[in-house]
């Protein structure tokens, strides 16, 4: 069985640039979707030892030596879609571009596991129209897969499915503690590299990529409306709080 | 301008879009016979038959906008729809409104900021925020089967809902609250009856567990008291706060939490916490 995860590299702290109106990367540490970690347990679970694990990631070259651990994990192929091309998608934009990715690299793969989103995004909308490029059946905040079965949580009910593959499942953030590394991957990790692919290669339509290919644009980006000048309680501020609690019939 | 608003449980999208136009039709994921307003509903289980019913109804109305609550099924529906259709689709909007002719999605951002996002095509696709839930007639549920070939749905299970959602008391921690005093807050829970919530960093760190996490990717919650200990009031924590009072302490003056605070109390949680306990103590 092939399984693909696909992976985002994000900043650590997120920085708004006010003025380009996008999250601005530089200089700031960056770090795997803490989700995309928890996702890839869940394939990591599945998996026998005939299988394959695949990590393909978008973003620009140098989210490479991020990648690169990856390997750490026990991934066998990381995978990096970059190409200046690519820069400002949008999530109609990103999933296009996921989805010629794992056309190209992994046509034949099983199942796509995705976390349920970024931190630094959070739209969650990426895997319904991932799913919908690649025409196939796909389900979010799963919180456990068998062979036989795959469980998730709605708002208020857990649902039980029957699947085939191909499939794509988005994965909850609490359906495990995150896949970590181990000793043996740790030693044949060594000198093992992200492959970068980039549009020659991939022959994407340019004009459904990055900017051209976003169906949506960040118009304005405007604080939030803080009142500052709020007056705090400095002093008798837990006798405030206990009375209130009495008056509410609390305490 | 006609708007085509699909719901569940929630009533935020429909309220949103009544705000920027007279002309709405909603349509219901779930089923919803009293409701004359609605056209009739279907209780959905899949993607495929979401988007179906989305496609049928955009087909009879030709909307100008379609509104969706962000609710699992048809949050799924909506983004597998989008891509199908290769829409733009706004995410999580809490507030929309219309300039130059354009509707214009309120995103919440980081650092306090929100994103204002349109869409380049139409329909003008936009997720909402689901907060305020509607009543609906579950008298006579009609579950309409959709054989799917791909995905069999064997059954789902109600589970037992988060305390935390009809707690009458709440406490949440944030990130100015040092992990040795966690134990400590537990105990003043346990004293006023009150449950533990906390923010999505707390969590992350693996201080108290995921389920307990307040807001956007959380859980509502709808206390009498929410009593914030180190929390400064982000945007993605507090939409997920309908208290009727709050009380909050931090260490920084300008926290946002404090200007929607009932008692907004200056300090460090390692220091108002003692004195909190013992003015309990006293009054209780």
């Amino acid at each position: 069985m092939k399984i693909v995860v696909t992976v985002k590299v994000v900043p650590e702290k997120i920085k708004f640039n006010k003025e380009t109106k996008r999250i601005d990367r530089s200089g700031v540490k960056m770090i795997l979707n803490p989700v995309d970690l928890v996702a890839a347990e869940e394939a990591n679970k599945l998996r026998n030892s005939n299988d394959e694990l695949i990590a393909i990631s978008m973003g620009p070259p140098s989210a490479a030596e991020t990648l690169n651990s990856l390997y750490k994990y026990g991934f066998d192929k990381v995978y990096l879609l970059s190409d200046p091309a690519f820069a400002g998608s949008d999530t109609l934009a990103t999933a296009y571009i996921l989805s010629m990715g794992i056309k190209k690299l992994v046509p034949d793969f099983d199942i796509i596991f995705q976390g349920d989103y970024s931190i630094d995004g959070a739209t969650g909308q990426i895997p319904g129209e991932l799913a919908a490029f690649l025409g196939i059946p796909f389900l979010t905040h799963v919180n456990s897969v068998n062979r036989k079965e795959i469980v998730r949580k709605t708002e208020t009910h857990l649902e039980r499915f029957q699947f085939i593959t191909p499939i794509l499942l988005s994965v909850s953030d609490d359906a495990n503690y995150g896949i970590s590394p181990n000793l043996f991957y740790l030693k044949v990790s060594i000198g093992k590299n992200t492959e970068i692919i980039n549009n020659d290669t991939l022959k994407a339509n340019t004009e459904l990529c990055g900017l051209n290919g976003s169906r949506t644009l960040v118009s304005s980006v405007v604080q939030n409306e803080v009142k500052t000048s709020t007056e705090v309680i400095k002093e008798n501020g837990a006798e405030q709080a206990a009375k209130l609690l009495k008056e509410v019939g609390i305490i | 301008m006609r708007i085509l608003v699909f719901t569940g449980e929630h009533n935020d999208a429909i309220r949103t879009a009544k705000e920027i136009s007279d002309d709405i039709i909603t349509a219901s994921f779930k089923q919803c016979a009293d409701c004359a307003e609605f056209v009739p509903g279907k209780k959905i289980t899949s993607f495929e038959s979401g988007v179906s019913f989305i496609e049928s109804v955009e087909e009879k109305t030709s909307p100008d906008a379609i509104f969706f609550s962000d609710e699992t099924i048809i949050r799924e529906s909506a983004s597998f729809f989008a891509g199908k259709r290769r829409l733009g689709l706004i995410s999580h909007s809490n507030k929309v409104f219309i300039k130059d002719g354009k509707i214009i999605g309120v995103v919440p951002g980081w650092e306090n900021l929100s994103a204002e996002v349109f869409s380049l095509t139409k329909p003008v696709l936009l997720l909402l925020n689901a907060k305020e839930k509607i009543t609906l007639n579950k008298k006579s549920p009609e579950i309409i089967k959709v054989d799917s070939s791909l995905l069999k749905f064997e059954g789902s299970a109600e589970f037992k809902k988060n305390p935390l959602e009809n707690a009458n008391v709440v406490i949440g921690i944030g990130r100015g609250v040092r992990k040795n005093l966690i134990p400590k807050i537990e105990k003043l829970a346990e004293k006023i009856g009150a449950e533990i919530g906390c923010t999505r960093p707390v969590a992350d760190s693996g201080l108290i567990p995921l389920n307990k996490v307040i807001g956007d990717s959380g859980v509502q919650i709808n206390p009498k008291v929410y009593i914030a200990f180190g929390i400064s009031g982000a945007i993605q924590h507090m939409s997920g706060v309908n208290a009727n009072y709050i009380i909050s302490i931090n260490s920084d003056a300008n926290a946002p939490i404090f200007s929607v605070s009932t008692l907004p109390i200056l300090g460090k949680a390692e220091e108002v916490l003692p004195q909190f306990e013992e003015w309990i103590k006293n009054i209780s």
